[in-house]
């Protein structure tokens, strides 16, 4: 057993040696890999509260948001995200939250709100993309970007849905078109991303102003493909080994190029200074573009990691979690640049030592009218006594 | 972190080594690295030695990342820099990959601040890529995938190479105004006459350094690439004709880019190279002396921009929206402060006719609406404030406030009221400022000279404004 979680945190302890221990923190950490009879165990429906309800409230409220989940394969990412479908308490958190939110829909008793559910399905293998829904569709579909659309992808299947089963049964030949693609079954779905997107629109009718007023979310649910490394035999888990191949291209050396540019670019973070612009001719891939929105702006995301427990696993254990706490640190890369402004701080200056000005004046003036008006009073009043 | 621990040389038949061969151990941080030298004219038949020139090659290759690795990031470009010219000499590389790489690695030198070598990758990449031959014309495309890819991605690359130069142009232009600037932004026309004696000097540098640098190519290519760099200087340009000629420079690739770039399509790289374009105008802006002119060249910005600025979804492209507000807010003001300056030194006192009143009362509005318009983007879907502003945004929500503070108590009016409106205004927002620093300390480091003058203006401003209200008063 390489790993043990005393709580939030998750401590992993290196199976070779006891004092190397790693550990990282997290929002929330589960203990799944034994059965609801151990009194740490953690299901499905724990996962779903703690995190999906959460993100559907953030749908209602008029975000998006995107819950992730990444691991290596085997581990539980489609276990966490979909679950098993068939088998009680085992569904995972997207067929968990589409129950939640049509529940949310029927329950609601105000008139003047109306909604409206749109599903897509999509897998990205290779940096192509599938319609799970229409698979019959065999092109490659490209992604695009429209001003007032967004970024979507071209001829993407968008079905409306009106009930928790409707979604159901999209699911679950989505999930079949998955498995049926290649000809090595697990490789494809190892090794693809899969994507389901609920587009939720809220309208509000406002009987005083006869305007209808529109919130739209999109709720993200990706699994992603399993992290774990694998060389060009297939195998899985090897690293570049004594004896390298001499004969591998150079397809890295515009990897190492851009490392170069961008790190230099990002060290002149000295406020005096404008920030050196580059710009890096690589493609972001296919799944980043797409949920760019996602990563910064009025969006919220979560993002699971599914850890094996076992000591063979120890390694791609140790990258997942490394992966996850640097994922916490993401931001959006959007900054402001602002023009220095020291012309107008001098101007502003001069304006403050001019009020200043005014005030003594002022204040100086208006000691001398209440003099004046107490020597005023003074003489009159001794004529008076005359 | 593992890093490599290692380069390893393979040599498949030991046996039929021939001639001298050495070697030695380097160490390159903490990791042994055994390093071997081969004489390869002893090599007998042209492929063994093509063999080893590639193996060295790889060499260079690995040298790179483990330098990279170990942050010795000059070494790394170094040796980037060597495989490339390595790759051409022994004609092992394919044109486009190639080019990419070289823009690539421009970037990194103009980061540093190097042009020579930059321009020299840059102008590299352009003639390598177009030996990647002609891009398949639409028809040939609709035919067949493989010839659509090909198309796709050759005109791609190319609007990529297009974008370095962008940035070589625009970091050239906002290099040398760095140099220039005085202490609030204007052309210090003294350091500009010193840096122009300085300039003779700096030339024959660069001739030597020319002759000395790795450059690319081979007999064919070599004159290409230096027609091609005879385009644009390397030097710092000191004076508007170098400037213009940078930025026309700037501009052709701007229009290159956007061919491919297009806005249906590709909202994010568009907008991105209009951002480039107005920042090209903005740093040739700083050379022009002419204010009128000057102006006009933010005038161009704004027409560029605005536009766009409204016409984008504000849900998906939010941070965007964001940029552009702001850069549309500043320029708005530097206009209006250029139409002030100029309607000064026309008429000698300050007296001003009503039309240049209404002009400037129209670009400090402008200026103020994009500035809460960015503000206004902060809030959440239902159109509240945020209580707790964002590293990101912390900065900029606080400059804006404080801009349209004081952009309100610089609106002209004769009519009391108006004044008083703008005054209250004015207070609002420099009260905001002074009150959020008070409610998240943290947040004064990062606005100090903006805090310490909202403070002053707080407690002056109700001065002006009791001071209007008594006017008003007494001429009831």
């Amino acid at each position: 057993m390489a790993m043990h979680l005393p709580s939030p945190e998750q401590a992993i302890i290196n199976p070779k040696q006891a004092k190397d221990n790693k550990s990282f923190n997290f929002d929330y950490s589960y203990w799944s890999h034994t059965t609801p009879e151990d009194v740490n165990y953690a299901s499905q429906m724990r996962v779903y509260k703690d995190i999906g309800e959460e993100m559907l409230l953030h749908a209602f409220e008029g975000y998006n948001v995107c819950i992730f989940a990444y691991g290596q394969t085997g581990a539980g990412k489609s276990y966490t995200m979909m679950g098993k479908q068939d088998v009680k308490d085992q569904q995972g958190i997207i067929p968990l939250l589409c129950e939640d939110l049509f529940t949310k829909i029927s329950d609601n008793t105000d008139n003047s709100l109306s909604y409206s559910v749109e599903v897509s399905y999509m897998e990205i293998y290779c940096e192509r993309v599938r319609d799970l829904l229409n698979p019959k569709n065999k092109g490659n579909l490209r992604v695009r970007e429209h001003p007032l659309m967004g970024p979507y992808v071209e001829d993407l299947s968008k079905l409306a849905v009106t009930s928790y089963n409707d979604i159901q049964d999209l699911m679950d030949s989505g999930n079949k078109a998955r498995t049926v693609a290649a000809t090595n079954m697990n490789e494809t779905s190892s090794r693809s991303h899969a994507v389901f997107n609920i587009i939720f629109t809220q309208k509000r009718f406002d009987a005083e102003t006869d305007n209808t007023s529109e919130k739209v979310s999109k709720i993200s649910l990706v699994d992603l493909a399993g992290s774990e490394r694998a060389d060009s035999t297939g195998a899985k888990g090897t690293r570049l080994k004594e004896g390298a191949n001499i004969n591998k291209s150079l397809t890295t050396l515009g990897k190492v190029i851009s490392a170069l540019a961008e790190v230099d670019s990002g060290q002149n973070k000295n406020k005096k200074k404008k920030k050196v612009e580059s710009f890096i001719p690589y493609r972001d891939s296919v799944l980043t573009w797409l949920l760019r929105e996602n990563l910064g702006g009025n969006s919220r995301t979560a993002m699971v990691a599914a850890l094996s427990p076992a000591d063979i696993n120890y390694d791609e254990t140790l990258s997942t979690l490394r992966y996850a706490d640097r994922a916490k640190q993401i931001r959006c890369n959007a900054v402001i640049n602002e023009d220095p402004n020291n012309r107008l701080v001098r101007e502003l200056k001069e304006e403050v030592s001019r009020l200043k000005d005014l005030l003594y004046a002022q204040g100086l003036g208006d000691i001398i009218e209440m003099w004046e008006v107490s020597w005023l009073n003074w003489t009159s009043l001794v004529a008076s006594l005359h | 972190m593992s890093l490599v621990s290692g380069v390893a040389w393979w040599i498949r038949n030991p046996s039929t080594v021939k001639g001298h061969c050495w070697s030695h151990q380097q160490h390159l941080g903490t990791a042994p690295v055994r390093v071997w030298t081969f004489d390869v004219s002893c090599f007998a038949g042209p492929i063994t030695s093509l063999r080893f020139e590639l193996a060295y090659t790889h060499t260079m290759y690995y040298l790179a990342q483990v330098y990279r690795n170990l942050g010795e990031n000059e070494r790394a470009a170094t040796y980037c820099h060597s495989t490339l010219q390595r790759q051409l000499q022994l004609n092992q590389f394919s044109p486009m990959e190639w080019a990419l790489n070289a823009a690539t690695l421009s970037q990194y030198y103009i980061t540093k601040g190097q042009y020579m070598e930059g321009r020299h990758c840059l102008a590299a990449a352009t003639v390598i890529s177009g030996l990647a031959g002609e891009v398949p014309s639409e028809a040939a495309a609709r035919e067949s995938e493989t010839e659509s890819e090909r198309r796709e991605q050759l005109q791609q690359k190319r609007a990529d190479i297009a974008r370095c130069w962008i940035k070589y142009c625009l970091n050239l232009l906002q290099d040398a105004k760095k140099l220039l600037e005085d202490n609030i932004g204007e052309l210090d026309t003294d350091r500009q006459d010193e840096l122009k004696r300085a300039r003779r000097q700096e030339e024959e540098e660069e001739e030597k350094g020319r002759k000395s640098a790795l450059l690319f190519g081979s007999e064919d290519t070599f004159d290409s690439i230096a027609s091609v760099e005879e385009k644009v200087m390397c030097l710092l340009p000191l004076g508007f004709t170098e400037a213009r000629a940078v930025f026309l420079v700037g501009q052709n690739s701007v229009t290159q880019a956007k061919e491919y770039f297009q806005m249906d399509g590709y909202v994010t790289d568009h907008i991105e190279i209009l951002q480039d374009h107005s920042s090209l105008f903005r740093a040739l802006a700083f050379f022009e002396e002419d204010l009128e002119r000057r102006c006009k060249m933010h005038k161009r910005r704004v027409d560029m921009l605005e536009p766009i600025c409204n016409d984008l979804n504000s849900r998906y492209y939010l941070l965007i929206r964001r940029q552009l507000m702001f850069e549309l807010a500043e320029t708005y003001n530097e206009m209006m402060d250029l139409k002030l300056t100029l309607a000064n030194r026309q008429a000698d006192n300050h007296s001003l006719d009503s039309h240049t009143i209404k002009k400037f009362n129209h670009l400090c509005s402008a200026s103020a609406k994009y500035f809460q318009m960015f503000l206004d983007s902060l809030c959440s879907p239902e159109g509240k404030q945020p209580e707790h502003l964002e590293e990101e945004v912390l900065r900029p929500a606080l400059v804006a406030r404080f801009r349209v503070a004081r952009l309100h108590s610089k609106l002209i009016s004769s009519s009391p009221p108006v004044q008083l409106e703008n005054l209250n205004r004015a207070l609002e927002n420099y009260k905001y400022v002074v009150q959020y620093c008070e409610a998240h300390p943290e947040a004064a480091a990062a606005v100090e000279t903006e805090l310490e003058l909202s403070t002053e203006m707080v407690g002056l401003l109700p001065l002006k404004i009791n001071r209007l209200k008594s006017r008003m008063a007494a001429n009831d």
